[in-house]
């Protein structure tokens, strides 16, 4: 049997690893701004830092078709699955250390039933 | 082939970030009949073992999904359920189903063509497919 590499081109994408893309500051910018890696298109926006986590997370949905599925996916920075979408994203900012701008993926949950 | 540029095309569109992230390593095999997409999958949950499942995309693969198997990692010409996680290791992934092993994910042949026969794989993804597939082969 002959395997080969790939022969196709992946779609390019950002940054290849989840992590923070600035340095940590002293405190939570206003504006913070946000990547999300989804399996369709990426989101790319700026956001304010009063806001819930929860907008991203719609705005994100709705590039994967996810509208009404909120269930199905997570909201996860490095390997830290983002649970209470209500905090704020200064708030996690503030946790985590993010600087002025950040990426996130958005990750299907295994549907098993 | 109409089906089999499909197939290619959806191959194509799997985003790097993930294959990068997951190290899946995917690599494509034409046959006669059939595409076949192999990619490496490492399990968190299983120390880090590597298994390789194979796709094969056939004619049908619209309403019969995408037809599931492992291999060996160091021989993608040996297949079958020797090269599956031993059954009730990995959520979702029945090795011990009759008439053949097969995995409870949307998008797979075994979903849609054995275990779910009424729901059709229209609108299902491979890049959502594997990364669900990474998830339970991760989850501890």
């Amino acid at each position: 049997m002959i395997i080969s590499e790939t022969p196709f081109q992946l779609r390019p994408a950002g940054p290849s690893t989840s992590k923070e893309l600035a340095m940590p500051s002293s405190g939570p910018p206003n504006q913070v701004e946000i990547t999300v890696i989804t399996t369709a298109d990426d989101l790319h926006d700026t956001f304010n830092s009063h806001q819930p986590l929860r907008v991203v997370f719609e705005r994100a949905l709705t590039l994967v078709g996810g509208h009404g599925q909120e269930d199905q996916f997570s909201l996860v920075f490095g390997n830290e699955t983002l649970t209470d979408l209500q905090r704020t994203i200064g708030d996690y900012a503030q946790q985590f250390g993010w600087g002025s701008s950040v990426e996130f993926e958005l990750v299907p949950k295994p549907v098993v039933v | 082939m109409e089906w089999a540029k499909a197939a290619l095309d959806e191959i194509d569109e799997l985003r790097r970030h993930w294959v990068v992230r997951h190290g899946w390593s995917p690599s494509v095999h034409k046959t006669d009949d059939a595409i076949e997409l192999f990619v490496r999958i490492t399990s968190r949950r299983l120390a880090n073992r590597i298994y390789v499942i194979k796709l094969a995309y056939g004619p049908e693969w619209r309403e019969a999904g995408r037809r599931e198997d492992f291999v060996d990692p160091d021989d993608y010409a040996k297949a079958g359920r020797d090269h599956w996680p031993v059954h009730g290791t990995v959520r979702a992934v029945l090795t011990n189903n009759n008439p053949g092993p097969a995995i409870c994910l949307k998008g797979t042949f075994g979903y849609h063509s054995m275990l779910h026969t009424t729901e059709r794989p229209a609108g299902t993804s491979l890049g959502r497919l594997l990364l669900e597939l990474q998830g339970v082969f991760d989850e501890t």
